[in-house]
């Protein structure tokens, strides 16, 4: 069984006709894991019920109720709760944490008979764009071991991308799931904000964060997000099921803010993204030149947002409700030193920008200030939307850079500027594969961004279908 | 960040209840005034807009009624704490003996 390529749909054709059953395949994926994961550092836990898991999924298939993702191997990031699983967010200060409850997605996936084969690495606490800052050990991408697989949800990027799963299940708040995605030759879906719930996921910057998925294929993608997506009363965020509905107009125009698209771009990537571009032309797409005028300023939107809502979701991790816990004279010993020692230096940076921003006599010239900021930026995407049906970038200005390249966090910063915009305006984006560049003799892989209106996913799916197809040709 | 500013880094792990050693210290008192003046860069353009007072998502209550049995997560929640005394969480003594200051 060649499982290094597979497909969701392709499993569930053998699994369905009985040429091998969901143990096989888990074991597999077991097998592959022992070879390669002690090097890629994908997975931080390989579950110890994985094969019982297949079992009952085999069950089920042994009934004829099996549904598209029964059976079907996945990796999720280890910021996703799944009940007396242990979740550390990659962090020190979640040492020794279990789960108490199942996320939604993973109620919505264990509902379906999805086989989870183990927790990955990640940026602690999502904050990152190489899964560099791990406490436990930086990534290697699959592709490329000297390079990043990007980040931060980068070990579910290189699970899926180094054959350690068929799909896998990440978070994205500037673009976590998209670049690492683009980095791995994946396809990774941001969904609309809201169309997913962040119910059970450790929440980093909750008016941004959504779930969304990996996997090899739009076809794929758009399995797990039907599976995933949907109402949830415990995230008050959560867009009602009518919602998606109405929004199945097929995409002929697509806007590329070339403007936008010069600081810090590779020239071989915008040289691939305008081959992509001319090949959807000639598949009968109308390509038009659009303007997002405070794009440039997202990165800097981001950079004061995020933080400071990161900087109260993590007030929680104080040492007395969970996790690891510094004997201090006092409570408030036990706070500062618990949170000095648990968070890793991306970590406690972030929370010092988010509290000075939101502090007394600088909250109005940064936090308030960014705020009206976002909103313009989600009016150029208002504006632009009744000119074009979808919006097209590279997901990255780069391929997959070197470990180690960016130890200056503004640079590092600057890896996500053209999927940052997309999580400020809540609209949803997709990833997909674009070609590749060669670098040190090694082709790498480039993603392609689509971002549609709020609800128009099924837009994404159609232009990553479009671009799957001209790739064959 | 407003130019000739001065960030005070220790006052800052001060309300964000974090202990900074000397290294660190060093560490983001280069680094985070060139992140706080490159996120400035908004202030061009801030006053072109206005606060949105009509916010695309609300605050959603739920109702005011138990959604579930009182107990029932009392054991895995608690389980979670590091310092436990029956069905509480322990924590050192806030309020100390002797004369109030």
């Amino acid at each position: 069984m060649d499982i290094s390529r597979l497909t969701i749909e392709d499993a569930r054709r053998a699994l369905d006709a009985k040429e091998y059953s969901a143990v096989e395949l888990a074991q597999a994926h077991l097998d592959a894991t022992k070879k390669r994961n002690a090097d890629l550092n994908a997975y931080l836990e390989i579950y110890d019920d994985v094969i019982a898991q297949a079992q009952a999924a085999d069950a089920i298939i042994a009934t004829g109720k099996q549904q598209a993702l029964t059976g079907i191997p996945i990796a999720v990031k280890d910021n996703i709760l799944i009940r007396g699983k242990r979740a550390s967010s990659a962090s020190k200060i979640l040492e020794g944490y279990v789960a108490p409850y199942d996320a939604t997605v993973i109620e919505r996936l264990k509902a379906r008979g999805t086989v989870f084969i183990g927790r990955t690495n990640m940026d602690e606490f999502a904050m990152g764009s190489s899964t560099e800052h791990s406490v436990f050990g930086r990534v290697k991408n699959p592709i490329d071991s000297a390079r990043v697989p990007g980040g931060s949800s980068g070990g579910s990027a290189a699970a899926v991308a180094g054959g350690l799963a068929v799909a896998a299940i990440g978070s994205d708040t500037g673009g976590s799931v998209r670049q690492p995605a683009a980095f791995c030759g994946l396809v990774g879906l941001k969904p609309t904000y809201g169309a997913v719930s962040r119910f059970g996921l450790m929440a980093m910057a909750s008016s941004l964060d959504q779930v969304g998925p990996f996997a090899r294929t739009i076809a794929d993608t758009r399995i797990i997000f039907s599976a995933i997506r949907g109402h949830d009363a415990n995230d008050s965020t959560s867009l009602p099921d009518g919602f998606f509905t109405g929004n199945e107009k097929q995409p002929k125009t697509i806007g590329v803010p070339r403007a936008f698209l010069t600081e810090g771009m590779d020239s071989d990537v915008l040289a691939r993204f305008e081959e992509a571009l001319g090949k959807l032309r000639t598949e009968g797409y109308t390509i038009v030149d659009i303007d997002l005028p405070h794009a440039p300023y997202a990165l800097s939107v981001y950079y004061i947002i995020m933080p400071a809502e990161a900087s109260t979701n993590l007030a929680r991790y104080d040492g007395i409700r969970y996790g690891l816990s510094v004997e201090g004279a006092d409570s408030m010993e036990i706070y500062r030193k618990t949170r000095g020692q648990g968070f890793g230096t991306e970590v406690r940076r972030r929370i010092l920008i988010g509290t000075f921003v939101l502090s007394s006599g600088y909250a109005d010239a940064y936090y308030r200030k960014a705020i009206i900021v976002r909103d313009l930026i989600r009016k150029d995407f208002e504006k632009a939307f009744s000119q074009v049906d979808v919006i097209a970038t590279p997901t990255a200005p780069t391929p997959a850079f070197r470990a180690g390249e960016k130890e200056d966090p503004l640079a590092m910063y600057a890896a996500d500027i053209f999927t940052i915009p997309v999580n400020l305006a809540g609209v949803p984006g997709i990833s997909v594969p674009m070609g590749t560049v060669a670098r040190d003799g090694v082709n790498l892989p480039l993603g392609m961004q689509f971002i549609a209106p709020h609800g128009g996913e099924d837009a994404l799916f159609t232009m990553g279908e479009a671009i799957e197809r001209v790739a064959l040709q | 960040m407003m130019d000739g500013q001065k960030v005070d880094i220790k006052v800052l792990a001060d309300l964000a209840r974090i202990e900074v050693g000397e290294a660190d210290m060093k560490t983001f008192e280069g680094q985070i005034p060139a992140i706080l003046s490159f996120v400035a860069r908004i202030q061009e353009v801030a006053e072109s807009g206005e606060t949105n007072m009509n916010p695309a998502h609300k605050n959603v209550m739920r109702d005011d009624t138990n959604p579930y049995e009182p107990g029932v997560f009392t054991e895995a929640l608690l389980d979670a704490a590091p310092r436990r005394e029956g069905d509480y969480v322990r924590v050192p003594q806030v309020i100390k003996g002797g004369k109030h200051t």
